[in-house]
C-alpha cells in the first residue's frame, strides 16, 4: 500500500516537472542584441582612429560625409565654398557691416568642420585686425567640451587662431557617445544649460530623445553672451518658436546678459540679429516631430551591412537616401514623396526670397531716410521693425531644409518678415517723407531657374570628390 | 470510506481534471491555430487578405505574430484574455478600423526579435523597453505585413 503510495506520488512529481518544463523550457527567447559595451577605452577619449578599429562600419559610414554632391536635391547639397553670396545678391546689403558679408558657404560634411573653421574668411580676414574668438569653435571638435572643462570662460574668449595651434581631432564618435558604453549622452554645456533653464535635466533623456538632442547639442539658434566672456547660449528660455526667442532676446538677453545685438546694420542703423541654423527649433511642433520621429529616424537611417542594420552615420539630405529614410514608414514610391517634398520647398524658397527682397528694400529705405534728414528719433519704429523683419526672414535663411522640417512654422514666419518688413518701409518713407521705395537687387540665375522649374531632375547636381580635411 | 481512498479518489479527480484542463487547452489551441480561424469573424478579413499577399505568408502566421510566444502557459494566456475580448468586441460592436492594445504591442515586438534578432544586433533598437517613449518595430515598418490596413500608432 505505501510502496504504490510512493509510485503514485512519483508520478505526480513527474508530471508537474514535466507541465514546468513546457511552461518555462521551451521558449525561444530574443537573444542578440548589442548588450552592454565596454570599449576600454578612456572616459575622455576623443580621437576617431581609436573608434574605428573597434567600430569599422560606423566609422566607413563617419567617412562618407567627405563625399560632396548636391545630386538629388534641389536646395541643398554638401560642396565647398558653395557661396550663399553669390546665390543670394540681395545677401550683401543684408549683411552689410558685418562678417556674414565676407564669406558665407551652404554647410558641408562633419568631417570638414576644422578646416572650414580655420580656412573662411569669417576667421581668417576680419577687418581691423579683429580675431574671431573661441566661442565659434564650440561645435567643431570633440575635443571641446574637455577643453571648456578645464580652461572655464577663458575657452570662449581666447582667439580661434590660438586654439588651432593645439587641435588635433575634429568631430568624433564622442561627440554624442560615451567613450567607454557607447550609449549616446549630451556633452555641449550650451545645450545642457539651455535645458536645464527649461526644467529638463537631459542626463535622464530617453534614447528616442537622445536620438534628436545629440543633434541638438550645435543645430540651434544660439548668441555668446558678453556677461560671460562670449560663453555660447541657447535662446530657449520662453520657447522655440521664432517669436519666442525673439521675444527672449528683447526682454532677458538684452537686460539680463547684456546682449542688444549682433550688428549694427551700417544702411538702417537697426541693432540686428543674426541667426544660426535653428533645425531642432524648426522642428519643434511639425507633423513628424510630434509623431515621435526623431532627427536620427530621417537623417540616420538603419542600412544594411552585410546581413545586419547599422545606423547611418553619413548626415545628409535624405532627398539623397530615401530609400532608407522616407520609404520604410511612407510606402509611396520615391518619386511620388521626392515631389511632394521638393514642392514644399519650392513654395518655401518662393517666399524666402521675398521676405529677402523686402527686407533689403527696408534697410535701403531707412538709410534713404537718413539722407533725407530723417532723425534717430523719426526711425525709431524703422529700426525696430527692420531688426524684427530680418530675424524673422534669417530664421529661415539659415534653416537647414528651405521649410521642410516644418512648412506650416516657417510660411508663418515668412509672411511676418514679409510684413514687418514693409512696415519698415512704409515707416521709413513716412519720416524720409518719400514714396520713390528703392529697388532690390535682381535675382540671380540660381534664383531665378529653381522658381521656374517644377520639381527638378534627379540626376541634376555637382559631384565633387572629398577635399582637404585638415586645418594646420 | 476511508482516508487513503479519499485520497485515491482526489487525486484521481484532480489528475483527471488536468486532463481534461490540458486537452481542453490543446483542442483550443488546435483549433485556433490557424489563420484562416481568426479571418472567421468578418471584421479580420482585410487583415487576412493582406497578409495573404505579403511575404510573411509563409512564414508565420497570425498566432506566430500576435500571441505570446515565449512559453506554452504564456501562450495559453494571451490567445485566452485576446480571445475573449474579440469575442466581447465583436458581439458588442465590432470597430471599423482595428489598433493594437498596448500590451500586445509588447508581444508583436517580441515575436519581430524573434526571428529578425540577429539583423539589429549592431543597434540598440532591442534596447529601449523601460522608456515610455520607445519605438516598436512596426512604428516605421507600419505596412509589414498588413499594408495600409494596419492604422498608425495612436
Amino acid at each position: 500500500m505505501a510502496k504504490k503510495k510512493w509510485i503514485l506520488a512519483g508520478w505526480m512529481i513527474l508530471l508537474v516537472a514535466l507541465m514546468g518544463m513546457t511552461v518555462v523550457g521551451c521558449g525561444k527567447q530574443p537573444s542578440s542584441t548589442l548588450g552592454p559595451i565596454n570599449t576600454g577605452l578612456a572616459p575622455d577619449e576623443v580621437d576617431i582612429q581609436k573608434f574605428a578599429v573597434l567600430f569599422p562600419h560606423q566609422y566607413d559610414s563617419f567617412m562618407k560625409n567627405a563625399e560632396m554632391s548636391t545630386v538629388g536635391t534641389k536646395y541643398g547639397g554638401n560642396l565647398e565654398k558653395d557661396s550663399h553670396l553669390e546665390k543670394y545678391p540681395y545677401l550683401k546689403t543684408l549683411f552689410a557691416g558685418y562678417a556674414f558679408s565676407l564669406e558665407y558657404n551652404e554647410d558641408r560634411g562633419h568631417v570638414y568642420t576644422m578646416h572650414d573653421l580655420a580656412t573662411i574668411k569669417r576667421v581668417t580676414s576680419l577687418p581691423n585686425g579683429k580675431k574671431q574668438v573661441g566661442s565659434c569653435m564650440t561645435c567643431k571638435s570633440a575635443e571641446v567640451p574637455g577643453m571648456i572643462q578645464k580652461m572655464g570662460l577663458d575657452y570662449y574668449s581666447t582667439p580661434v587662431e590660438e586654439h588651432l595651434k593645439n587641435m588635433n581631432h575634429g568631430m568624433s564618435c564622442s561627440n554624442c557617445h560615451d567613450p567607454q558604453t557607447m550609449k549616446l549622452r549630451v556633452v555641449q554645456p550650451a545645450f545642457i544649460d539651455a535645458m536645464k533653464r527649461r526644467g529638463e535635466d537631459v542626463t535622464k533623456a530617453t534614447q528616442q530623445q537622445l536620438r534628436t538632442y545629440v543633434c541638438a547639442q550645435c543645430h540651434v539658434e544660439y548668441y555668446f553672451n558678453p556677461t560671460r566672456q562670449g560663453e555660447v547660449t541657447f535662446p530657449w528660455d520662453k520657447g522655440f518658436t521664432p517669436d519666442q526667442m525673439e521675444q527672449y532676446y528683447n526682454e532677458i538677453a538684452a537686460t539680463q546678459n547684456k546682449f542688444t545685438q549682433d550688428w549694427k546694420h551700417p544702411l538702417s542703423g537697426a541693432p540686428m540679429l543674426k541667426a544660426q541654423h535653428p533645425e531642432f527649433e524648426t522642428y519643434q511642433g511639425s507633423i513628424h516631430q510630434i509623431n515621435g520621429v526623431s532627427c536620427a529616424d530621417c537623417h540616420m537611417p538603419y542600412t544594411k551591412e552585410g546581413n545586419q542594420k547599422i545606423s547611418s552615420h553619413q548626415w545628409t539630405s535624405p532627398l539623397k537616401q530615401m530609400q532608407q529614410s522616407c520609404t520604410v514608414c511612407h510606402r509611396e514610391d520615391v518619386d511620388t514623396l521626392r515631389n511632394y517634398v521638393i514642392s514644399k520647398q519650392d513654395l518655401t524658397f518662393e517666399m524666402l526670397n521675398k521676405a529677402g527682397s523686402a527686407n533689403e528694400v527696408a534697410a535701403k529705405s531707412i538709410e534713404k531716410a537718413v539722407q533725407a534728414g530723417a532723425t534717430d528719433a523719426d526711425l525709431t519704429e524703422a529700426r525696430k521693425l527692420h531688426r524684427s523683419a530680418q530675424w524673422h526672414w534669417d530664421i529661415v535663411a539659415a534653416e537647414n531644409s528651405m521649410g521642410f522640417h516644418n512648412t506650416p512654422l516657417t510660411m508663418n514666419t515668412l509672411s511676418k518678415a514679409i510684413d514687418l518688413a514693409n512696415q519698415a518701409t512704409m515707416a521709413a518713407a513716412k519720416a524720409g517723407k518719400f514714396n520713390d521705395i528703392p529697388a532690390p537687387t535682381p535675382y540671380s540665375d540660381y534664383i531665378n531657374e529653381r522658381l521656374s522649374t517644377q520639381g527638378w531632375p534627379k540626376d541634376k547636381g555637382v559631384k565633387m570628390p572629398p577635399s582637404d580635411m585638415s586645418w594646420k | 470510506m476511508d482516508l487513503s481512498k479519499k485520497v485515491k479518489v482526489g487525486i484521481l479527480s484532480v489528475v483527471i481534471l488536468l486532463a481534461a484542463a490540458g486537452a481542453a487547452t490543446a483542442t483550443m489551441h488546435a483549433v485556433t491555430h490557424d489563420s484562416s480561424f481568426c479571418a472567421s469573424c468578418h471584421v479580420m478579413q482585410n487583415y487576412m487578405a493582406s497578409w495573404e499577399h505579403s511575404s510573411h505568408r509563409e512564414v508565420a502566421g497570425c498566432n506566430d505574430c500576435h500571441t505570446d510566444q515565449r512559453n506554452y502557459l504564456a501562450k495559453t494566456y494571451s490567445k485566452a484574455t485576446a480571445g475573449a475580448r474579440h469575442a466581447f468586441m465583436n458581439v458588442i460592436q465590432p470597430p471599423e478600423h482595428l489598433k493594437m492594445v498596448e500590451s500586445s504591442k509588447e508581444v508583436v515586438q517580441r515575436n519581430c526579435l524573434r526571428c529578425h534578432d540577429s539583423l539589429v544586433e549592431k543597434t540598440r533598437l532591442a534596447e529601449q523597453e523601460a522608456e515610455s517613449d520607445r519605438k516598436f518595430c512596426f512604428d516605421c515598418h507600419r505596412s509589414t505585413p498588413h499594408g495600409r490596413e494596419r492604422p498608425s500608432p495612436p
